[in-house]
């Protein structure tokens, strides 16, 4: 007789699913567990159908994520030297390596950046606004997976400064970034020209002052501190009372909003 | 018990005198070297891009191993009739099966190890810096490894060789992509063909949970928790499949 | 004595994967093997020697019917103990030398280390390959290749050896070697079941036989209960004139002219009574035979029936 012949059958087959469904939450686990992050393996970039067609699908199923989303960086380059149209395929390039591999923050950088500046110059009017919410939320969307580099934060806040040329909205995130760790000193100068642009005077020598307690030979910073200890002091009465309407005005004015647009992807 | 040891020492030294084992091995030692030899753009990425490029060699070129390994352990045997001779001496077929796969891990662990420390020193040599937790995904590749060998073996006890390696290609891409068929039962119309993905996907294997490769790089932390979960996972599905291997193997006719 | 094979009823249908018709490799086989006997199976390829092998080894599982060694299933791991095998046409691992592979069986019958050098020594002598202990199998000869099927067979010095054509493949003094060797351990008093296409070697060693064809056992016993004891005498005579070959045919007997000399077949009986007249008539008496029928002949006339 065969050994075991009793065990044939579906009553074995049945016994065999169970265990492995026992294994389900075993995967649950895994997954649901905050060392392990989801973004990098659970997720499918539409975009990644976009870019890289049925090849990174495929590449995605093998396994070969890493290799895809370091391919389409170099790709990215590529087409940043082909200029042209191959900049406007370099946003859902960039897009797709954000996506593929969320903690490169180089990616969310050049992405927000390249949506922001570059497209945003070779738009038409009407759609540039599009481009600026695009970066903003780029770099929002960098900032959910990476909240603990100074990076994303810096780059958002120069946007609002430079870009939109709205210091006061840039403020805060300037104080964001130097809440995280290695922020280099010039974001801390820019702190303090934010205040000076939004005329908080007296925050601003606070932040210069700062720094120069960070740096005792920070040239910027000491002849910044001595130029408005100069504006305010009391000699210049009437300079003290101009500062004070600016600053109360300023803060009347609204700060200026975009028009919210169909958004590339928003925050989960 | 004893004799699952035996066989396994037999299959270690059967699998390193296999000449395309020894192949797929220098094929990949070549790749993970390849990228040290191209510049590519600011040093940041290219640190990156090495790491990326290496993990991810070691982890293809491992599945490959694992597949030719475990397609080598039953069937080989059966065709050349070796199995004749040493089934005919007091040796279990659950001794044989536990020892061949015992040794088919031993294996892909040393293989696993010699691709680690090559890509480690080749890493040191290019940054002058020990890059140790890159190994940890090792880990969880090595679990990947397991189940797929032990997936493939099982096959090669009802079916040929070529299904088996076939076999063995179809759950790699079933195993990585699970999560897009898990994204698909999240959109699926309606509730049965959702519940139907859901039951494929407990019950097929799914390696993107035991792939660490990316966080690694990015210099996430792995705790040891997660792990041990991953251990969990991939032990107990070997076992399930090595059963179901057990009892297919028993009752085959030589 | 309790036998050492005991097989009854034993049969083994090879059935495709749907179901249908099967090849009936084994038909209700029964059959004993007592111990310190040499049993051989004989039967042309396709009879079902192998298959009845296989079933004693637990290789392949019966259709019906029961298979028994030393009193116990064949599954059971004590008579593996007991048990020495020796496949037909052997392969081993390539990557293994001569002496390897004995020592890895070696280990598996869980032979003491200590031990196992002097076991396999002695075994790699037994069989003639001691200078060849270090050579990869993968570069063995088949002659090479059978003596060591031979050696790792007779590692555990089992009580009953079960060998697959043993002489299979073999140059004329290798068969012979093996032929003694077997004859060797029959001395030691090991019970031994063969099979085999060779007729004659099958005569030489065996005590008792079975022929199989297609699946059925048509004959099993001795040689001589299975040989017809030869009824015949053949006299080869020169110098016979033609009056007496005349006489010899009344008497009954066969005379053909063969290169100037007669061969006469006669009854058993008559033999003195041919030679007397041959001696009387003048002729010279060349050569007497008495011809036995040989297993071959048996065997064939037993296959040309069947094919009726």
């Amino acid at each position: 007789m065969k050994p075991n012949a009793h065990k044939h059958g579906r009553w074995f087959l049945l016994a065999v699913v169970a265990v492995l469904a026992l294994l389900y939450p075993v995967q649950l686990s895994i997954a649901r567990d905050p060392g392990y992050r989801k973004e990098y393996n659970l997720n499918a970039p539409a975009s990644t159908i976009r870019e890289g067609g049925t090849v990174a699908i495929m590449a995605m199923i093998g396994g070969f994520r890493p290799l895809v989303a370091n391919l389409l960086w170099l790709k990215a380059d590529q087409y940043w030297h082909a200029g042209g149209s191959g900049w406007w395929r370099l946003v859902g390039v960039l897009q797709t390596v954000c996506e593929m591999d969320p903690h490169f923050i180089d990616a969310w950088s050049t992405f927000g950046w390249h949506c922001a500046w570059n497209i945003w110059a070779d738009a038409a009017p009407e759609d540039r606004p599009k481009w600026i919410e695009a970066g903003i939320q780029a770099y929002k969307r960098g900032i959910y997976f990476n909240p603990d580099h100074y990076d994303l934060y810096k780059d958002l806040a120069w946007l609002y400064h430079d870009k939109l040329k709205d210091p006061k909205s840039a403020i805060p995130w300037w104080q964001e970034a130097l809440k995280r760790r290695d922020a280099p000193i010039y974001v801390r100068h820019m702190l303090a020209h934010a205040y000076e642009n939004t005329w908080q005077v007296d925050k601003a020598i606070e932040t210069w002052k700062e720094c120069l307690k960070q740096n005792p030979q920070d040239q910027v910073a000491r002849s910044a501190v001595d130029w408005w200890g100069e504006q305010t002091s009391s000699k210049n009465k009437l300079n003290q009372e101009l500062l004070r309407i600016l600053k109360r005005e300023n803060g009347i004015r609204k700060s200026r909003k975009l028009p919210m647009m169909e958004q590339p992807y928003g925050i989960r | 018990m004893r004799s699952i040891l035996i066989i396994a020492r037999n299959t270690v030294s059967e699998a390193l005198s296999r000449i395309i084992l020894q192949l797929i091995l220098i094929f990949a030692l070549m790749f993970l070297l390849l990228g040290f030899f191209f510049t590519y753009m600011t040093p940041g990425e290219e640190d990156k891009m090495l790491k990326d490029l290496g993990l991810t060699v070691i982890t293809v070129f491992g599945l490959v191993l694992a597949i030719f390994i475990g397609v080598s352990l039953i069937q080989p045997e059966i065709e050349r009739r070796t199995i004749y001779a040493l089934l005919a001496k007091p040796v279990r077929r659950l001794e044989f099966v536990l020892g061949k796969y015992l040794g088919a891990v031993a294996v892909l662990a040393i293989s696993m190890i010699v691709m680690g420390v090559v890509l480690v020193g080749a890493l040191y040599l290019k940054q002058h810096m020990w890059n140790l937790g890159l190994l940890v995904a090792l880990v969880g590749v090595f679990f990947s490894l397991m189940i797929m060998t032990a997936l493939v073996m099982m096959i090669s006890t009802f079916a040929s060789s070529l299904l088996a390696i076939v076999g063995g290609f179809v759950f790699w891409a079933v195993g990585y992509g699970q999560s897009y068929m898990t994204q698909l039962a999240e959109h699926a119309d309606n509730k049965v063909s959702s519940t139907l993905l859901q039951v494929m996907s407990a019950i097929l294997p799914n390696f993107t949970y035991l792939d660490l490769r990316l966080p690694v790089v990015d210099g996430i932390p792995i705790p040891l928790r997660l792990l041990s979960k991953m251990g969990i996972y991939g032990l107990g599905y070997s076992i399930v499949v090595l059963a179901i291997a057990a009892i297919l193997f028993n009752e085959r006719e030589m | 004595m309790a036998s050492v094979v005991e097989v009854q009823g034993l049969t083994k249908v090879y059935r495709s994967f749907f179901g249908g018709i099967g090849v009936r490799a084994l038909n209700h086989l029964d059959l004993q093997v007592a111990q310190g006997e040499t049993f051989g199976l004989v039967g042309p390829n396709g009879s079902g020697k192998t298959t009845c092998l296989k079933l004693l080894l637990g290789l392949i599982f019966p259709t019906s019917g029961k298979a028994m060694l030393f009193g116990r299933r064949v599954t059971d791991m004590r008579v593996k103990h007991l048990l020495g095998y020796m496949p037909e046409t052997p392969y081993f691992y390539d990557h293994l030398t001569g002496e390897q592979l004995l020592r890895y069986f070696a280990q598996l019958f869980g032979v003491r280390t200590a031990q196992q050098r002097k076991r396999v020594d002695d075994l790699l002598a037994l069989v003639g390959m001691s200078e060849r202990r270090n050579m990869l199998l993968r570069h063995y000869s088949r002659g090479m290749l059978q003596r060591i099927g031979l050696a790792q067979a007779l590692l555990n010095d089992p009580a009953l050896l079960i060998l697959d054509e043993p002489t299979s493949g073999l140059d004329p003094v290798g068969a012979y070697q093996i032929r003694n060797l077997i004859l060797e351990l029959k001395r030691q008093g090991k019970t031994i079941l063969f099979a085999s296409h060779l007729l004659n070697e099958v005569e030489t060693l065996c005590d008792r036989v079975g022929v199989l064809y297609r699946g059925d056992l048509k004959a099993c016993g001795t040689i001589d209960e299975l040989l017809p004891q030869p009824s015949q005498v053949v006299i080869v005579a020169q110098g016979l004139a033609a009056p007496a070959l005349a006489r010899l045919g009344e008497m009954g007997a066969a005379c053909v002219p063969a290169d100037g000399m007669v061969r006469i077949t006669a009854p058993l009986e008559q033999s003195e009574q041919v030679l007397a007249l041959v001696e009387r008539d003048g002729g010279r008496l060349h050569e007497l035979l008495r011809p036995r029928p040989t297993l071959e002949q048996v065997f064939i006339d037993l296959v040309r029936q069947e094919a009726e």
